[in-house]
């Protein structure tokens, strides 16, 4: 605080904006806590619901997003590297989902799994419409559109020149892209991963249209605090929220200590 | 050595190489000079093979890498296959790896034993004079240092050939010349070819074996730096060389000789060139600023006297603007010279000057 004595009045502005801000939400959450008891907390999370719901978060959410970024990669690379036709209409289609309700996603993926010919077929081989795959299914289609639109600003800000002499220096372009512009990107490619694992640990809308909320099948954390929520519940939700921001927090202080030494920016 | 033949690019329909043709000796330092815009650094990318261009041919040490007929793709080797080091502008060293592993970056795909590519970074390192930079990043380095790291990087490989864009526009001023001796210096002890590309003149004029002046899209003039000034048959290319260009009327052939007007007086120029003028021609004399000599005045039909529009001085040269006929010239002499022997004429505003070998261009 000593060093807010040289800071003028729009600086204190500037500054408490976020304090005052993050001070309401933690207090929100900090007031529900106490409502709900923190000593039924400790036993309510070690019940086997709870343990199940929160495995399945983390193995659903490290799947899709771990394809997410699989696939981002190269679809972020060719709108980073190349110059085409059509370029613009093409990067629209893909950051659709993105600015589509979640439920509506959920909703399109059922119709599409249930009622078309090659949904069909996919969902005979894998087993999508309310099975754990389409927990992974919808969290992937929500987030694959935020981690393309991340990783390609991380790609723009890298000088193509250095693709360039490694191209001269004997390395295909896939090398390249391996060896030069993920590891100068690197920070851009962290913070891609964990903002969709972030997201696809909260996914609700998309999972709950196309997985259902079935008990000790497709229960992940918020389909669990829907469901004990709906039940009457209440402390049980409580507690499942409290986990939720336990982990949420964990991960994106990570991300924000990556951030200052990675000197990444997000767009 | 390199071979370009009748290159032509277009961005969006608008020409950006036209025609461009020239080749490279082995061992040759050419430099390719021309303004910001002028189509260079294309050039480069599609000698390196990192662009495409519309038409024409590229050959490094005989081999055939592109070619593009009416149209056609015959050939397109990618650049991880031409073996062209390449040197871009502000160096691009790799910011994750140290200085030894970005000059052992293109050394690692060549399949040598971890011995051999030791001792060929210690040979650059040497050479260079990297010694005890190896475990720093590029960050931590000078602008001098992360141009040779850079040029040891392009090196290693053993290339047929290596590019250079703008090498020195990163340099501090202060350093920029005695770098530049370095550089040539570094060049030629390592016996390789190389085409360097700059804006600055001052580059073209210590590092080359070979000028090539790019303007517009398209070679201008090309010549060794002393014969380039012979090749000059454009305005445009003596105005960004810098050289002086006066204007006058031929007054009378004498075969060896013409005698020009210059408006206030006549001056007898030798012919650079065999051709005839007749009485009434326009042409204009074209001249470096160290071609013009002071000298007294006489009634010689060489010496000229000429206007003193303003003067700039310098470290260790004074600049005159003398004016003739509606025509402004540079004359760059030495401090003492003029200070001791002329600074009469400089106050009285009126110069004698001599013009040797001024090229003629119509």
């Amino acid at each position: 605080m000593l060093r807010c004595l040289n800071y003028q009045k729009a600086d204190l502005v500037f500054l408490l904006t976020p304090v005052l801000f993050s001070a309401l939400l933690l207090y929100i959450i900090v007031s529900i806590i106490h409502w709900g008891g923190l000593a039924s907390l400790s036993s309510i999370i070690s019940s086997n619901e709870v343990f199940f719901s929160v495995k399945l978060s983390l193995l659903t959410s490290f799947t899709s997003t771990t394809l997410a970024l699989a696939t981002s990669i190269p679809i972020a690379y060719a709108l980073s590297r190349y110059r085409f036709k059509g370029k613009s209409i093409l990067e629209s289609i893909l950051l659709l989902p993105f600015a589509m309700p979640p439920v509506a996603l959920g909703a399109v993926l059922l119709i599409f799994f249930t009622n078309t010919w090659l949904g069909k077929i996919l969902d005979n081989l894998v087993g999508i419409v309310f099975e754990v795959p389409g927990l992974i299914v919808a969290q992937y289609v929500v987030i694959l559109p935020m981690m393309i639109r991340v990783l390609k600003s991380a790609f723009d800000l890298v000088d193509v020149k250095y693709e360039f002499v490694a191209r001269t220096l004997g390395y295909s372009r896939v090398s390249t892209l391996y060896l030069v512009l993920l590891p100068m990107a690197k920070s851009g490619v962290a913070s891609a991963y964990i903002l969709g694992f972030t997201r696809a640990l909260g996914e609700f809308g998309a999972s709950v249209t196309l997985a259902g909320a079935t008990r000790f099948k497709t229960e992940t954390l918020p389909i669990a605090i829907y469901l004990t929520l709906s039940s009457g519940e209440v402390r049980l939700t409580v507690a499942l929220i409290t986990l939720l921001v336990m982990v949420s927090f964990a991960i994106l202080f990570v991300m924000n200590i990556v951030d200052k030494h990675g000197r990444l920016r997000l767009v | 050595m390199l071979i370009v033949e009748r290159l032509v690019k277009r961005y969006d329909g608008v020409e950006v190489l036209r025609n461009v043709e020239f080749s490279v000796g082995k061992s040759e330092i050419a430099v390719l000079v021309g303004p910001n815009g002028s189509g260079k650094t294309t050039l480069l990318n599609i000698v390196a093979g990192l662009e495409v261009a519309d038409e024409g041919l590229v050959a490094i040490n005989g081999d055939i890498v592109f070619e593009k007929h009416r149209g056609v793709l015959k050939k397109y080797v990618p650049p991880e296959k031409r073996r062209v080091g390449y040197v871009p502008q502000d160096y691009a060293l790799f910011p994750h790896l140290t200085v030894y592993d970005n000059i052992a970056f293109g050394l690692r795909r060549l399949k040598l034993s971890r011995a051999d590519v030791d001792a060929r970074v210690k040979e650059l390192v040497d050479v260079l004079g990297l010694k005890g930079l190896e475990n720093k990043y590029p960050h931590q380095l000078s602008g001098g240092q992360k141009q040779k790291v850079a040029l040891a990087r392009a090196l290693a490989p053993w290339p047929k050939l290596v590019l250079l864009d703008e090498p020195l526009s990163a340099i501090d001023p202060g350093v920029k010349d005695t770098l530049r001796v370095e550089l040539k210096y570094m060049l030629r002890k390592l016996g390789v070819t190389a085409l360097i590309v700059t804006h600055d003149l001052n580059d073209a004029w210590t590092l080359s074996d070979k000028i090539l002046v790019l303007m517009k899209g398209a070679i201008k003039a090309q010549g060794t730096p002393t014969t380039i000034f012979n090749a000059i048959s454009d305005v445009d290319v003596a105005e960004f060389l810098g050289l002086n260009i006066v204007e006058g009327i031929v007054d009378k052939d004498l075969g060896d000789n013409i005698i020009v007007d210059l408006g206030e007086a006549k001056l007898l120029v030798t012919k650079s060139n065999n051709r005839t003028y007749s009485k009434g021609a326009k042409v204009k004399l074209v001249f470096r600023p160290d071609d013009i000599v002071i000298t007294h005045c006489s009634k010689d039909l060489r010496t000229i006297a000429c206007r003193i529009k303003n003067y700039r001085i310098t470290k260790c040269s004074v600049k005159l603007t003398l004016s003739i006929g509606g025509n402004d010239m540079v004359v760059e002499v030495g401090r003492g010279y003029i200070n001791e022997l002329y600074g009469e004429a400089v106050n009285s505003g009126i110069i004698c000057i001599k013009i040797t070998n001024p090229h003629i261009i119509d």
